[in-house]
C-alpha cells in the first residue's frame, strides 16, 4: 500500500509534465486530500510496504497512532497554506511543495532507517530549492546556509545510522544502541536546538512570507518527531534541555523587533516545550509535547499567516515601521490576538489544552516554574508584537495593496479550527487514544493558564521601553558562517601551494618516496 | 576461445589501420573507431553475462606451459575494470564524434593506443608485459593531453611528463628488483618466491611501486599534474582519465600489492594503515584543495582526486566488504564523473567558458543540462536516492565493520566539505539574470543527440544504481576472493 | 662487476640532482635520461653472469646469460626514447609559446 507521503510525490513528478498553474494547484490539493484518506484508511502498526536496499529491509509504510495524528496535521495545514497562498504560490514552488510536504509526511510512516535518512536528506533538498531563487542574492545565500547547516545534521544522523547498524545488524527505526550523540546532533540541528538554531530565524526572515508559512509548519517538527521516535534515555535530562529551549528562545526574541524573526524565535521557545513533554517519562507528558507539535504547527501559521499579511499590504516588516494598524486591517489584528492567545497558551484557546497536558505531566518544580516563567516570555513577546503593530501611534504606515480574498480565508479558516479543537478536550483524547485523569477546565489549572498572560500584560508597561523596536538588518554573520569562512580561508592556502612549479612538484614526489622509506626504515 | 586478446588486438589494429585510412580515405575513420570500439564493448558485456560460465578464465599466448607463456587473465575482479570500460570506451568514443573537429585520425589513433593500454594493463599476469601496457597508457596520455595544442595543455602535459616519467623510473626500478630477487616476472610464480625474503627488502619494494603507480592515480602529494592535466584536455579525454585510467593505474596497484605480497603482509607491517591514513589525507586535501577553485574542470580534478581517496581508503581496509565498497565506488565514481564531464562540456558550450563566473545564468539556457548536472553533483555527495549514496555507505559499513571508527567520520566529514564546492557550481549555473530582457536566447546552442546521449544514459545509470545498487554489486561480489586469496589468483594459471 | 652497483647508485643521484637543482628545461630532460640509462645499465649488470654466451639455442652452450633482463633492457630503451622525443618536442612547443627554457617561468596552471 502506498506511504501516505508518496501521492504528494507523485504529483511532483505528475508536475513535471503539467505545466498549468491552475491544474498544478488542484492536482497538490487533491494528492494532499489523497493522502488524508490514507491515513486513515490504512490499517496501524503492519507493516504494509517494504522494499530493499542490498540486503537489508526496508519498511516504507508503517502507520502508528503517532504518526497517523502529526501527519493529519501535516496534510490539513498543507491545505490551509494551498488556501492562503492561492494567489501567491508561483508555479515552481507548487511542485517543491509536493516534494517537500510530501517527504515531511512521507518521513512519519516509514519505519527503517535508510528510508527515514532518504527522506530526511530530501527535505533539505526540496527546503534548499523552495528557498533558492536565481535573482536574489540574499535568497541564494539563505538557501546556501539552509542546505550546508542540514547536511552537515543529515551527515551526523547517517555516522550514528551507521554506527547503530554496525552494532546492531538492524536498521529498524528504533531508539539507537549505539552511536546516540550522532543521533542527538543531527537531530539538534533539525529542530533547531539552541546553538544550533540560527537556520531557523536566517532562512524564515528571508524568504518570501507565503513560504515562511509553508516551511515554519514542518521541518523542525520533523526534527521533533525523530527526537520521539529515536532518543530515549533513562532519565529526564533531555526535558531540562527542552526547558532551557523554551527560555533561551524568549531571550533571543525579546530584543529583536523584525516580525519574522520574532516569530522564528519563538518557534524555538516553543519547541522547547515539546522538548520538555517528549523528554519526561510520563504518558500525559509525552502525549501533551506531541500535541503541543500540532497546536503549535496551527498558531505558528497563523503568526506567519499575520505577519505575511501585514508585509503583503503594508511593505514594512519592522515593528519600528508598524503602527496603529488595529483599524485599518481589523480581521488581522483579530487573528494577531488569537494567534498571541493561543501560544500564551489562554485558556479556552488553542495552546492551552496542551500545555495542561504538559504540566500535568511535570514532576519537578523547577520545571513546572521554568515553563510558567516561558510563558510570561512569550506572552510578553506577542503582546509587544501586538502594541507595536496594530495600537501603537508612533507611526501610521499606508495599506499600499489590499490583501486577497484567499489569504483572509486561509487566516479565518485556521482560527476557526483552533478554536475548535481548543474546546474539546475529548476530541484530543480519542486522537490520542489516551485517558488521562487531567480536569481541563478546573479552577486552579484555569489560573495557571491565565497567570503568565496577566503577568506579562502588568509586566509589559514597566518594560516597555527596553524592548521598544528598532531598525534591524535581518543577514548578519553568526558563529557557523565565520567558521566557514575561516575554514575558506585555510583553503586558500592549500590551494596556493600549488605554485606551478615542476621542480616543486617533482621534490614533493620524491620526498613522498622518501619519507615511505624512512618509515620503513624506522619502524623495521 | 580468443576473446580476451582481442581485447586488445581490436584496438591494436584499429591504431594501424587508422594511419592507413588517414592517407587514403578520411570518410572511413569515423566508423571504423566505431565499429572497434563497439566490438571492444561486445566482448566485455560477452564477459559481463558469462561470468559463471567462463570466469576465472586464462589464455596463454603462444600456447607455452603456463609457468613460461605470457598469461592473459580474466577474473572477476577484473570485472570491476571492465564495468566501467563498457561503459566507458562507447559513450566516450560517441562523444567525440562532434568534439573533435581538427586531427581526427591523430585522435583516435591516440585514444585506441590508450585503450590498447587500458585493456593490457588490466588483464596481463605478467610484470614485463605490464610495464609495457603501463608505458603505452602513460605515453598516449600524455600526448592527449597536449592534444588541444594551447598553452595550458602544453605545459600541463609537459608537467605530467615529467612527473610521470620520473615516477616510471621508480615503476622499472621495483620490478627490476622484483626479478633480481625472484628470478621471474611471472605474477603468479612471484608470492611464492617473495616469501622469503626480508620484510625490509619487501617494504621497501612496496615502497618503489607505490610511488611509481601514485603518480598515476593522484595520491596527494603526487597529484599535480591531474588539476593541471585537466584543464586543456578535450572532454573526452577528462571523463576517460577520471573514469578509466586513473582507475586502472590503482586496480593494478591494488593487485600487485594483494596477491604478490599477501593480505598477512601487508597487514602485519603497516602497509594497510599507511595506505589507509594516506587515503584519508588525499580525500581532506582534494576536498579542501577543490573550494578554491574557479575552473570548473579543475574543480572537478580536485574532487576526482578526493574520490580516490574514498576508494584508497576502501581498499586499504583489506576486508571483502571493503574491497567490494572501493570496487563500486571505482566504477560508480566513474559514472558519476563521467556524466559530470560530459554534461560540463555540453554546457561550454553554452557559456564558452569553463570559468564557474562566466557559467552563471545557464539554467535558463540549458534547464535540462543543468537538472542532470544538480542530479549528479547531489549523487556525488551522497544524498539518496542517487548511486553516491550506495557507495557511501558501503565504504562507510565497510569501515566500521572493520573496527575504523576515524576514518568512516573522515569519510562523513570529507561529503559535507564536498557539498560546499558542488554547491558553489550549482549557485553559479543556477544564478539568473535581475533583467529578463538581458536574458539572450541567442546564447543558446541546439545539443546534438551525440552530445545528450552520453550524459543523459550515465544519469540514468546513476539513478538506476542508486535504487538497485545490487546490480553492480552482483558483479563484483567475487572480486575479493581473487584479491585478497593469493591462492585463487594462482590456481587459474597453474591449475589447483 | 661490483663496482657496477655504487655506480649505478652514483647516477641515479647524479640524475635527479639535475633534475631538481637545473632551470633550464633540456638539462632537466638530460637529468631524467641519466636516471633511465642507470636503471637501464642495473637491467645488463643483472643479467650478466661470468663466461655466459647469448642464448641462442642452435649452437651447444654451458652457461648463457639471462635474456630476460635483455629484452626488459631493449623494451626500456625504446620507450625511454619515445618519452625523450615527447619531451622534446614538448620542449620546443613551449618556448615558441613561452619564449623561455626557464621551468620555473612556465606556470599559467597553479590554484
Amino acid at each position: 500500500m502506498l506511504n501516505p507521503g508518496f501521492p504528494l510525490l507523485l504529483a511532483a513528478l505528475l508536475g513535471l509534465i503539467l505545466k498549468a498553474r491552475k491544474i498544478r494547484y488542484f492536482l497538490t490539493a487533491g494528492a494532499l486530500i489523497i493522502s488524508l484518506i490514507l491515513m486513515f484508511a490504512l490499517p496501524q502498526d503492519k507493516i504494509l510496504t517494504t522494499a530493499s536496499f542490498f540486503d537489508l529491509e526496508l519498511i516504507l509504510n508503517y502507520i502508528s497512532l503517532t504518526s497517523r495524528n502529526i501527519g493529519l496535521i501535516f496534510g490539513l495545514f498543507a491545505l490551509l497554506v494551498l488556501v492562503y497562498g492561492y494567489s501567491l504560490l508561483s508555479l515552481a514552488s507548487l511542485n517543491l511543495l509536493n516534494i517537500f510536504v510530501g517527504s515531511s509526511i512521507a518521513i512519519l510512516f516509514v519505519g527503517d532507517y535508510i528510508s527515514f535518512f532518504f527522506f530526511w536528506e530530501l527535505i533539505s533538498v526540496a527546503a534548499f530549492f523552495l528557498i533558492y531563487d536565481k535573482v536574489e542574492e540574499k535568497l541564494r545565500y539563505t538557501a546556501e546556509y539552509y542546505i550546508i547547516i542540514h547536511v552537515l545534521g543529515g551527515l551526523s544522523l547517517l555516522f550514528g545510522i551507521l554506527l547503530n547498524y554496525n552494532f546492531t545488524g538492524e536498521i529498524i527505526l528504533a531508539p539507537p544502541e549505539a552511536g546516540l550523540l550522532f543521533f542527538i546532533f543531527g537531530i539538534a540541528i533539525k529542530l533547531g536546538f539552541l546553538g544550533f538554531h540560527v537556520w531557523i530565524p536566517k532562512t524564515y526572515a528571508a524568504i518570501p512570507f507565503q513560504l515562511a508559512v509553508l516551511m515554519a509548519a514542518y521541518t523542525s517538527k520533523v526534527g521533533v518527531y525523530a527526537l520521539y521516535r529515536i532518543v530515549e534515555l533513562e532519565t529526564n535530562i533531555v526535558a531540562y534541555f527542552g526547558l532551557l529551549n523554551a527560555l533561551g528562545g524568549i531571550l533571543l526574541a525579546i530584543f529583536h523587533s523584525h516580525l519574522r524573526i520574532i516569530i522564528s524565535y519563538s518557534i524555538i521557545s516553543q519547541i522547547g516545550y515539546m522538548i520538555v513533554g517528549i523528554g519526561l517519562s510520563s504518558q500525559i507528558a509525552v502525549t501533551g509535547g506531541l500535541f503541543h507539535l500540532i497546536n503549535h504547527i496551527l498558531y505558528k501559521g497563523l503568526l506567519f499567516m499575520m505577519a505575511g499579511t501585514i508585509c503583503y499590504s503594508t511593505g514594512f516588516e519592522n515593528l519600528s515601521d508598524l503602527g496603529n494598524l488595529w483599524k485599518k486591517t481589523p480581521l488581522t489584528f483579530l487573528a494577531g490576538i488569537i494567534a498571541t492567545l493561543s501560544i500564551a497558551g489562554f485558556p479556552f484557546f488553542n495552546g492551552y489544552l496542551s500545555k495542561a497536558l504538559i504540566k500535568a505531566g511535570i514532576d519537578s518544580q523547577l520545571l513546572y516554574y521554568g515553563l510558567q516563567l516561558a510563558g510570561v516570555g512569550t506572552s510578553l513577546l506577542f503582546i509587544k508584537v501586538l502594541y507595536f503593530a496594530f495600537l501603537s501611534k508612533n507611526n501610521d504606515p499606508d495599506i499600499v495593496k489590499i490583501p486577497p480574498l484567499s489569504m483572509k480565508l486561509g487566516m479565518v479558516l485556521i482560527s476557526a479550527f483552533m478554536m475548535l479543537t481548543a474546546w474539546n478536550p475529548a476530541a484530543v483524547e480519542r486522537l490520542f487514544q489516551i485517558s488521562p485523569d487531567v480536569a481541563y477546565f478546573s479552577s486552579s489549572s484555569i489560573l495557571s493558564g491565565v497567570l503568565p498572560f496577566i503577568t506579562a500584560l502588568l509586566l509589559f508597561p514597566l518594560l516597555k521601553k527596553y524592548i521598544s523596536p528598532h531598525p534591524e538588518k535581518v543577514f548578519q554573520r553568526d558563529f557557523f558562517s565565520k567558521l566557514g569562512y575561516s575554514f575558506i580561508n585555510l583553503d586558500k592556502k592549500i590551494s596556493q601551494i600549488h605554485s606551478g612549479d615542476l621542480i616543486r612538484y617533482l621534490s614533493w614526489s620524491l620526498l613522498a618516496l622518501l619519507v615511505l622509506l624512512l618509515i620503513f626504515l624506522l619502524a623495521g | 576461445m580468443h576473446l580476451p586478446i582481442l581485447l586488445i588486438l581490436i584496438p591494436l589494429f584499429t591504431v594501424f589501420s587508422l594511419g592507413l585510412f588517414a592517407f587514403f580515405s578520411k570518410k572511413y575513420i569515423i566508423p571504423l573507431v566505431f565499429t572497434s570500439s563497439l566490438a571492444s564493448t561486445a566482448i566485455i558485456f560477452y564477459f559481463i553475462f558469462n561470468r559463471e560460465t567462463r570466469l576465472p578464465f586464462s589464455y596463454n599466448l603462444g600456447s607455452w606451459q603456463p609457468d613460461l607463456a605470457i598469461n592473459i587473465l580474466v577474473d572477476h575482479y577484473t570485472l570491476v575494470i571492465f564495468a566501467a570500460m563498457g561503459l566507458m570506451i562507447l559513450l566516450s568514443v560517441i562523444y567525440s564524434l562532434t568534439e573533435i573537429t581538427r586531427n581526427k585520425a591523430k585522435f583516435y589513433l591516440l585514444l585506441n593506443v590508450l585503450f590498447v593500454g587500458i585493456a593490457g594493463m588490466v588483464m596481463t599476469a605478467d610484470l614485463f608485459n605490464f610495464y609495457v601496457f603501463f608505458e603505452i597508457t602513460s605515453i598516449s596520455s600524455y600526448a592527449l593531453v597536449a592534444y588541444n595544442d594551447k598553452d595550458i595543455s602544453l605545459e600541463a602535459a609537459f608537467k605530467y611528463l615529467m612527473l610521470g616519467t620520473v615516477s616510471a623510473v621508480f615503476l622499472l626500478l621495483a620490478i627490476i628488483l622484483t626479478y633480481m630477487a625472484t628470478g621471474t616476472l611471472n605474477m603468479v610464480l612471484i608470492p611464492e618466491r617473495l616469501g622469503n625474503l626480508p620484510v625490509l627488502t619487501r617494504q621497501i619494494l612496496i615502497a618503489f611501486y607505490l610511488i611509481g603507480l601514485g603518480v598515476k592515480f593522484a595520491i596527494v602529494p603526487l597529484h599535480t599534474w591531474l588539476p593541471d592535466a585537466y584543464v586543456g584536455v578535450p572532454i573526452t579525454y577528462n571523463v576517460l582519465s577520471s573514469a578509466l585510467i586513473i582507475k586502472t593505474q590503482f586496480f593494478v596497484l591494488m593487485r600487485i600489492l594483494y596477491i604478490l605480497f599477501g593480505l598477512n603482509f601487508l597487514q602485519d607491517n603497516m602497509i594497510t594503515t599507511i595506505l589507509l591514513v594516506w587515503g584519508i589525507f588525499s580525500m581532506l586535501f582534494g576536498h579542501a584543495a577543490a573550494f578554491q577553485q574557479n575552473n570548473l574542470k579543475r574543480l572537478l580534478g580536485y574532487s576526482t582526486i578526493a574520490q580516490m581517496g574514498y576508494v584508497i581508503i576502501a581498499f586499504s581496509l583489506g576486508t571483502p566488504a571493503g574491497i567490494v565498497a572501493g570496487s563500486f565506488h571505482m566504477v560508480n565514481h566513474g559514472i558519476m564523473k563521467g556524466a559530470v564531464f560530459f554534461a560540463a562540456g555540453n554546457l561550454h558550450k553554452a557559456a564558452g567558458s569553463y570559468q564557474l563566473n562566466k557559467m552563471q545564468g545557464l539554467a535558463d539556457i540549458m534547464p535540462k543540462t543543468s537538472l542532470i548536472f544538480v542530479l549528479l553533483l547531489l549523487s556525488m555527495v551522497g544524498i539518496p536516492p542517487l548511486s553516491g549514496f550506495a557507495s557511501k555507505w558501503l565504504i562507510l559499513e565497510a569501515a566500521l565493520e572493520a573496527g575504523y571508527l576515524l576514518p568512516g567520520f573522515m569519510i562523513i566529514l570529507g561529503s559535507f566539505l564536498s557539498l560546499g564546492y558542488y554547491l558553489s557550481i550549482i549557485i553559479n549555473i543556477y544564478t539568473g539574470e535581475k533583467d529578463l530582457s538581458k536574458k539572450s536566447s541567442a546564447r543558446a546552442v541546439g545539443l546534438k543527440i551525440n552530445e545528450i546521449l552520453p550524459a543523459a544514459a550515465l544519469t540514468a545509470v546513476c539513478i538506476i544504481l542508486g535504487l538497485y545498487p545490487a546490480i553492480l554489486t552482483g558483479l563484483i561480489d567475487r572480486a575479493p576472493e581473487f584479491l585478497l586469496e593469493q591462492l585463487n589468483y594462482i590456481n587459474i594459471i597453474i591449475g589447483g | 662487476m661490483i663496482l657496477v652497483f655504487p655506480a649505478i647508485a652514483i647516477l641515479i643521484s647524479m640524475g635527479i640532482y639535475a633534475v631538481l637543482t637545473q632551470k633550464n628545461m633540456i638539462r632537466i630532460i638530460i637529468g631524467i635520461s641519466i636516471v633511465e640509462s642507470a636503471i637501464i645499465l642495473l637491467l645488463g649488470a643483472i643479467s650478466y653472469i661470468p663466461d655466459g654466451v647469448a642464448p641462442i639455442l642452435d649452437q651447444p652452450y654451458d652457461t648463457v646469460v639471462d635474456p630476460l633482463p635483455q629484452a626488459l633492457g631493449l623494451t626500456a630503451v625504446v620507450i625511454n626514447a619515445s618519452t625523450t622525443a615527447i619531451m622534446l618536442a614538448l620542449v620546443i612547443k613551449l618556448y615558441n609559446r613561452y619564449q623561455t627554457l626557464d621551468i620555473h617561468e612556465i606556470r599559467k596552471l597553479r590554484g
